[in-house]
């Protein structure tokens, strides 16, 4: 009797261990059977679920799922009993759950499988990942918050050329409507012509107002196929009306007009016009001012931005990515860090390469964006 | 008589073509360039007076009025709102006067006007102190002007308010009889 008695000991100690181990488990721990109806809810289950163990044991364990789960539960089980394919057993996957009061929630599953007396079970482990689902959606937040100032400063930097270039439109119409305004009575027919010529005006005022709203709109960050040719054209007619001297001789290579890559297109436009005013701005006053834009397609797509400015001096090289460190009189000196963050958050990246004497280089900065291809739209 | 000729340099199209329209009339005749090198190069009989960009790409206002060496002709310069140092850096060159756009059509009427009567007016004598009429404050927001500040800049450097600024402004102007911080310059350089 003595070994029956120690049996009974080990089997009262495991099944001790094992009710201690549930109860008191930070992840929710469930069991059902083949009908999906709940055997076991411990304590961490009902913190995460927000019902009490009795209002779910003997229930179908669908209450604990919206609707686009539950509808298809029944089914899920019936169908690995059938054919033994496993679609969640022993892989876990992230699904959602649902609480008590309706929430739905991010929560990561993972399910096991045992037969007790030639009937299946499945235990189900849950995590609850709604706060850190919250904690990277604030993340997200943060970010495309950061790089919207980026983009209000960088047009609040352009911000004096910008006006000026809104009032040549607003001139030339005051002007026109002045003379159609005498011309009216006298030649009726000039005094058309010249109210559609101040239309065409108005139309190129409200084209810059436009873009510079484009810029400055906060953006959902919508990942995207976008026209990179598009994005890098458009970027270019925002810096050429910012550039006060309008000397410049701004080329892109090796960019079809219908290349396609992946992102929010607002920001690649935003890291595009960052990297084109500097380059503008370093050639500043040089009699020959040249800015090239190149794109390479590999694994990657590289897009490589250089001028035949001074460079970047040794000293700043270093901080260049660094926010709040400007050589600029009145830059905030945050612009190159948002462009890093953002081609980062893209799954690429964002660097000063080393300068290529000419003729094969212009000599001056040159900076590497590069993007992936394509980018997962959970990424 | 022979028509008022007047030519325009400004590189941004509208402007030329908006600019010339308006300014066209009996007894006026006007010409546009471009560009500075394209007026220059023209090397055409000098105006009765010249409207004048002060951005340009290639030669700016500035560098045209450089080459032009102080000319006999009224140069107005055409600048950009706020760029009101260029401005008077171009008054020291031998502009005439300035307006800034978006100008007021009546602006660039009262300023022809005034480059056709101004002919007459008699230059202060030599050695005469232009600012002697005005209070030592008055007299201190003069050479700022004459420097090309804004009043915004004024009022701070001197911890006023630029409503202020603008009272002693008018007085200047009134006391010195300029019409401007243009006409402000010039009496100021003596020319």
């Amino acid at each position: 009797m003595t070994g029956q008695n120690q049996i009974g000991d080990r089997r009262r100690y495991a099944e001790e261990q094992l009710a201690a181990l549930i109860s008191t488990a930070v992840d929710g721990i469930m069991c059902i059977d083949e009908a999906g109806r709940a055997e076991l809810f411990n304590p961490a289950c009902e913190r995460i679920f927000g019902y009490a163990a009795d209002e779910v044991i003997g229930q179908n364990i669908r209450m604990l799922m919206p609707p686009k789960y539950s509808e298809h539960h029944d089914g899920y089980i019936h169908s690995y009993v059938n054919t033994g394919v496993k679609k969640i057993i022993g892989i876990g996957r992230e699904v959602e759950g649902m609480r008590k009061n309706g929430e739905v929630f991010p929560m990561d599953l993972s399910v096991g499988e045992f037969q007790h007396e030639g009937q299946r079970r499945f235990v189900g482990i849950v995590r609850d990942l709604s706060a850190r689902a919250a904690s990277e959606r604030r993340l997200h937040e943060l970010q495309n918050q950061v790089a919207h100032m980026g983009r209000v400063s960088a047009v609040a930097e352009m911000g004096s050329a910008l006006a000026h270039e809104l009032n040549q439109p607003l001139t030339a119409m005051t002007l026109y409507l002045t003379a159609a305004e005498r011309a009216i009575i006298q030649d009726p027919e000039k005094a058309a012509d010249l109210f559609r010529r101040s239309k065409v005006e108005a139309a190129r005022a409200g084209e810059i107002v436009r873009r510079i709203r484009q810029m400055v709109e906060r953006t959902d960050h919508d990942m995207a196929m976008f026209n990179l040719h598009e994005v890098v054209s458009v970027s270019l007619d925002l810096c050429r009306i910012a550039d006060s001297e309008r000397d410049c001789v701004i080329e892109v290579k090796g960019l079809a007009t219908t290349f396609e890559a992946f992102g929010d297109a607002t920001q690649i436009q935003q890291v595009v016009v960052n990297l084109v005013k500097n380059a503008l701005d370093a050639t500043a006053g040089q009699a020959d001012r040249r800015v090239r834009i190149t794109a390479k397609v590999s694994d990657m797509v590289e897009l490589f931005i250089e001028d035949n400015g001074p460079g970047v001096a040794p000293g700043i090289r270093e901080r260049l990515f660094t926010p709040f460190t400007s050589s600029k009189e009145k830059g905030l000196g945050i612009g190159l860090s948002i462009c890093r963050n953002i081609a980062e958050a893209h799954g690429g990246d964002l660097d000063l390469l080393e300068s290529i004497a000419p003729p094969e280089g212009l000599g001056g900065a040159r900076f590497k964006m590069s993007l992936p291809l394509e980018t997962r739209a959970d990424a | 008589m022979p028509d008022f000729h007047i030519v325009i340099v400004d590189d941004d199209a509208a402007i030329r073509d908006s600019l010339q329209i308006f300014l066209e009339s009996p007894g006026r005749r006007v010409t546009c360039y471009p560009s500075g090198d394209a007026f220059l190069g023209a090397a055409a009989a000098p105006p009765d007076l010249l409207f004048l960009d002060l951005k340009m790409p290639g030669l700016s206002g500035l560098e045209v009025l450089r080459r032009l060496g102080r000319p006999a002709f009224p140069v107005v310069m055409i600048s950009a709102h706020g760029d009101i140092s260029a401005a008077v850096q171009a008054i020291r060159l031998g502009a005439r006067d300035f307006v800034e756009k978006p100008f007021a059509p009546e602006s660039i009427e009262e300023t022809i006007a005034a480059i056709q009567t101004e002919g007459d007016r008699p230059k202060p004598g030599a050695g005469a102190d232009p600012l002697a009429q005005l209070t030592q404050r008055e007299r201190e927001i003069a050479l700022a002007l004459n420097e090309g500040l804004a009043n915004k800049e004024i009022a701070r450097n001197y911890d006023i308010s630029p409503r202020t600024v603008e009272v002693h402004r008018a007085r200047i102007f009134e006391k010195t009889g300029v019409r401007n911080v243009a006409g402000l310059v010039r009496l100021i350089a003596g020319f």
